[in-house]
């Protein structure tokens, strides 16, 4: 990953010292616009919300006295933060689960050859091409109780005697809004393995054909092995950006019905848009930061270490 | 192996139940699109059916009139167009830059830069959300455009500049150094040669910059409270009244709000996906 560029030779020009200097410079100067602009919104306020987090601020009065670890202690002994923490690893390991089986299934259909595999490869991208939006309020009226088609589809075919309100109910809520949310981003975990899958070379497939091993077997113990760094990878990345959603949830239960589906990220912004608790909703949100830090971190270090055994 | 009718047939078939699956699957991920579409056509009286027809029989416009003069939502797509629009040229100019430096040189405070880019791109939204609503608030940069540009812009580049490192990599250093060899400057030979050469990847940073500005929705919630300064998908969630939502008037928006989004990925999906897998899953 982190694979040093070969440095530039500058030959045969005419540098004076100021030319020098000014060459020094030039890579600073190109990643001087991100850097600051990095810097300024995304770490600096990293650096306040870890300040919020230890005095106390709300929306109306002005003066934020130093409370020490009062804020913490608060959030942690708030009862709704930890069932928002429960909904939280449910909702991401179901959206790992899924997202990881539903994409390498696809991933694997796709990568038989057969004629249109272009096409389908696009439609089947279609849903991770939607805004989160769109898709959130799509489904809000499709699950719809008494107008929505997938309950007068159910109870077409019999399943139903009477309409569900899939996203109001308390034994459907959550797992619907998994599966909503494995509909709309199977496609990123598809992709990756698509392209996984093609980078192995078909030598091996057919020395283990004339060694004698059926599908499974092939499948078991020569695509399985080659996809575990990129499993790896996803799972990570997919748990972090399951810790980090809000868009879809918020849109399609906004956390209810009881809390139901309210994920860390929903709490916090209750808590400091709805409550005005801003102090609060800054230690709680560390709280998750820390998680998601950890998590990056170990993102890094296994794709550093891909990076060195698949570089060059 | 000699092919046979038999092997003939049975490859047949195996197509034949290929294309099967293939279908019944596309069908159940598009149903959600086809029923947006056939809603928002619909007769107001038959979308508020208990039975709702799968078929559309009598299209009509009526919502999509109801949306362009009823609602705020042209400002909406004014709104949103601009804020993407400035928020893809930032992403291109200091993504493509960045991601320049951080391919061709070795320079002090690399590997630091690299890992501030690397972690900013996973940390969580909600841990900006509150300090940056305050302190915009202090700037005055509440329901801004500026606002809302500075903040996309920094959001999408710490993934675009890794993109762009990316497809910086991939293009041979030798090109620059013979046009260097032949007089041309450092910073002529990144222009003129290596940066038309990473049109692909500046093409996937642009579609990245501009779908995380159209559709981003958390930070349009916070950071903007006036309707005139409202972008699409929020606008989008206040079709949704305490009592009643017009389903029909939101679908028919929904769709204009879809439609750019997936013919522009039609168009840019090849370079995407390659800037995707180059990015995020090679490290």
């Amino acid at each position: 990953m982190m694979r040093d560029a070969v440095k530039v030779a500058l030959p045969g020009r005419r540098s004076s010292r100021q030319l020098r200097v000014l060459e020094d410079a030039f890579p600073y100067l190109l990643i001087l616009p991100a850097i600051i602009g990095i810097l300024l919104v995304i770490l600096f306020p990293i650096v306040y919300n870890a300040w919020l987090s230890f005095h106390l601020r709300r929306l109306i009065i002005p003066q934020t006295p130093f409370v020490g670890f009062m804020n913490y202690m608060r959030v942690l002994s708030d009862p709704e933060f930890w069932a928002a923490a429960w909904v939280t690893s449910i909702w991401a390991l179901g959206s790992i689960g899924l997202n990881f089986v539903v994409g390498l299934g696809m991933a694997l259909l796709l990568n038989l050859k057969f004629p249109g595999r272009s096409v389908f490869r696009i439609v089947f991208l279609i849903p991770w091409a939607t805004p989160q939006i769109v898709a959130a309020l799509n489904w809000k009226w499709l699950l719809n109780d008494q107008f929505g088609l997938i309950n007068a589809l159910l109870a077409q075919a019999g399943v139903l005697s009477q309409p569900v309100a899939w996203l109001a109910d308390l034994r459907f809520a959550l797992p619907m809004v998994i599966l909503i949310n494995v509909w709309k981003n199977y496609g990123f975990e598809m992709m990756a393995f698509l392209a996984a899958l093609q980078s192995i070379p078909p030598v091996l497939y057919e020395a283990g054909s004339i060694d004698g091993a059926s599908a499974v077997q092939r499948f078991r113990y020569i695509t399985l092995p080659l996809l575990r760094p990129i499993i790896l990878v996803l799972i990570i990345l997919r748990s972090i950006w399951s810790i980090n959603s809000f868009d879809m949830v918020y849109v399609l239960t906004a956390g209810g019905p009881a809390n139901a589906t309210q994920l860390t990220s929903l709490y916090i912004f209750k808590t400091a848009f709805e409550r005005g608790m801003f102090s609060s909703s800054a230690t709680a949100s560390m709280l998750i930061f820390v998680v998601v830090l950890g998590l990056a971190l170990l993102f890094m270090r296994v794709s550093a270490r891909q990076g060195a055994t698949h570089a060059t | 192996m000699l092919p046979s009718a038999y092997g003939f047939r049975r490859r047949l078939g195996r197509l034949v139940l290929l294309y099967a699956v293939l279908t019944v699957l596309a069908a159940v991920v598009l149903l959600p699109f086809y029923w947006m579409a056939v809603s928002s056509f619909r007769q107001p009286e038959a979308l508020f059916s208990s039975k709702p027809s799968l078929w559309l029989s009598k299209p009509v416009l009526v919502h999509y009139a109801h949306v362009l003069r009823r609602t705020p939502f042209i400002v909406q797509f004014q709104n949103s167009a601009i804020v993407a629009l400035f928020t893809t040229l930032a992403c291109i100019l200091a993504g493509s830059f960045a991601g320049y430096s951080l391919s061709r040189f070795r320079f002090t405070g690399k590997f630091t830069f690299s890992i501030v880019i690397f972690l900013a791109m996973m940390f969580p939204a909600t841990v900006v959300l509150i300090p940056m609503f305050l302190v915009f608030r202090t700037l005055k940069l509440l329901n801004t455009y500026a606002g809302l540009i500075i903040a996309y812009a920094t959001f999408a580049l710490p993934f675009c500049t890794w993109m762009m490192k990316g497809f910086f990599d991939s293009i041979p250093m030798e090109l620059e150094e013979a046009a260097i060899v032949d007089g041309c400057s450092r910073a002529g030979a990144m222009f003129r040669i290596t940066l038309p050469l990473a049109a692909p990847g500046v093409a996937a940073t642009a579609m990245f910059g501009f779908l995380l500005a159209w559709n981003e929705y958390l930070f349009a919630l916070t950071l903007t409270t006036s309707e005139s300064m409202r972008t699409l998908p929020v606008g989008l969630t206040l079709f949704s009244g305490e009592y009643y939502t017009n389903y029909g008037a939101l679908m028919a928006a929904s769709l204009m709000v879809c439609v750019p989004v997936l013919v522009f990925f039609l168009y840019t999906n090849k370079y995407m996906i390659q800037g995707l897998t180059a990015g995020a899953v090679k490290g």
